[in-house]
C-alpha cells in the first residue's frame, strides 16, 4: 500500500464506539485529557457544543491532539463525542452516545518536501517505509488501542 | 515568521441562559487583568440586529500582549448569539434577569512578530532569528498555557464542562 503524508492507522472514517445507557460525561471528560498529556501530546478543543432541548440535551465535543515524534512524523488523533436525546439525572446522563476516533501519522509536517513529491513519495515508500510501518505505525496504533480500551471502561463497555 | 498559529477557530457553543453582562465585562476583565488587552483597543467590531426571534450580536476582540521588541501574542474572540431573549429566573430569593440565546464563540491565538523585526536588514534579522528559535518555543508554551486558561474560564462562564 502506497504511504502518503497523512497515514491512517485506523480505517479512514475512524473507529466508531456508540453507547446507549446511563454514563457519567464529566468523568469522562475529566480522564481523558490527562491520557494525552501524560503521553506528551499538545491537546486542543476544537469545538464544544451544548444544547438544551424539549426532548433531552444534545452535545458535540471535538478533540485534536497532537505529537511530534521527530523531525519528520508527527502523531495525530482526533476524537469526537456526540450525545443527544440526554437526559440529566444527578451527574449522570441517559441516552445515546457516539465516539469516533481518528489516527494517524502526519508524515514530512515541516514540509521539507514540499516542492519535491516524487522525492517524498521515494522517501516514504522505499527509503523509511520500513521504519514508518514497524516503528511509527505500531506505535501510535497502540496508544490509539489505549484509549479506545480507556473509553471503553469508563463507560463499561467489554473489551 | 509572520505568525505561528496554537489555536485556530476553537469554537465553544451552548444554548444556555446567562447575565451576558456579566459575562461580557468578565472576559474583558481577565483580559484586561493579563496585560492583553486596554478598553479602547480590544473592540473591533459590535453589531447588534433586532430580529423576530430576538437580538442577534456580532462582537470582534483583538487582544495583544507584546511579549519582546519583536514578538507579540495575539488572542482573537469573536461572539456570534442569535436568538438572545431576556428571561427571569428565580434563584432562591432572588429573581435574576438573564439573558437566553445561542451562543457561539471563537478563538485563535497566535504568535506574530513585530514591525520591528521587519525594519532590521536581512543579515540582522537572520542574528535575530538564530537567537530566537529557542524562545521562540518558550513564547509558543506560555501563550498556549494562558490561552487555555482563558478558553476554560470561558467555559466556566458558561456553564460547560472543563478539565
Amino acid at each position: 500500500m502506497v504511504i502518503k503524508e497523512k497515514d491512517f492507522v485506523t480505517p479512514k472514517q475512524g473507529i466508531l464506539i456508540t453507547y446507549k445507557g446511563k454514563f457519567n460525561m464529566d468523568d469522562l471528560y475529566k480522564k481523558c485529557k490527562p491520557f494525552f498529556d501524560s503521553r506528551k501530546y499538545i491537546f486542543t478543543e476544537k469545538e464544544q457544543t451544548e444544547k438544551t432541548k424539549a426532548y433531552g440535551n444534545e452535545f458535540k465535543i471535538i478533540w485534536e491532539a497532537e505529537r511530534e515524534v521527530d523531525d519528520y512524523v508527527k502523531f495525530y488523533i482526533k476524537s469526537t463525542f456526540e450525545g443527544w436525546d440526554l437526559l440529566k439525572k444527578e451527574d449522570n446522563y441517559t441516552g445515546d452516545l457516539k465516539i469516533n476516533l481518528i489516527a494517524n501519522l502526519i508524515l514530512d509536517y515541516r514540509n521539507t518536501f514540499i516542492r519535491f513529491p516524487f522525492l517524498l513519495f521515494i522517501y516514504n515508500n522505499f527509503i523509511i517505509k520500513k521504519k514508518i510501518e514497524n516503528v511509527y505505525e505500531s506505535k501510535l496504533y497502540h496508544e490509539i488501542n489505549e484509549y479506545t480500551d480507556l473509553l471503553k471502561n469508563i463507560l463499561n463497555i467489554t473489551k | 515568521m509572520n505568525r505561528i498559529y496554537l489555536a485556530e477557530n476553537l469554537k465553544i457553543k451552548a444554548a444556555t441562559a446567562i447575565d451576558f453582562g456579566v459575562v461580557y465585562k468578565k472576559l474583558k476583565l481577565w483580559l484586561e487583568d493579563h496585560g492583553f488587552a486596554d478598553e479602547r483597543t480590544l473592540e473591533k467590531k459590535y453589531i447588534e440586529r433586532i430580529k423576530p426571534n430576538g437580538k442577534q450580536l456580532e462582537i470582534d476582540w483583538h487582544a495583544e500582549k507584546p511579549k519582546s521588541d519583536f514578538f507579540t501574542y495575539n488572542i482573537d474572540l469573536t461572539f456570534l448569539i442569535i436568538g438572545m431573549n431576556d428571561i427571569e429566573v428565580q434563584q432562591g430569593a432572588i429573581k435574576r434577569k438573564l439573558n437566553k440565546g445561542d451562543y457561539e464563540l471563537r478563538l485563535t491565538a497566535y504568535i506574530s512578530a513585530s514591525k520591528n523585526l521587519e525594519k532590521l536588514g536581512p543579515l540582522k534579522r537572520i542574528y535575530v532569528n538564530m537567537l530566537t528559535k529557542k524562545r521562540i518555543e518558550e513564547y509558543k508554551k506560555d501563550l498556549y498555557d494562558k490561552f487555555y486558561k482563558f478558553h476554560a474560564y470561558i467555559k466556566e462562564l458558561l456553564n460547560l464542562r472543563n478539565y
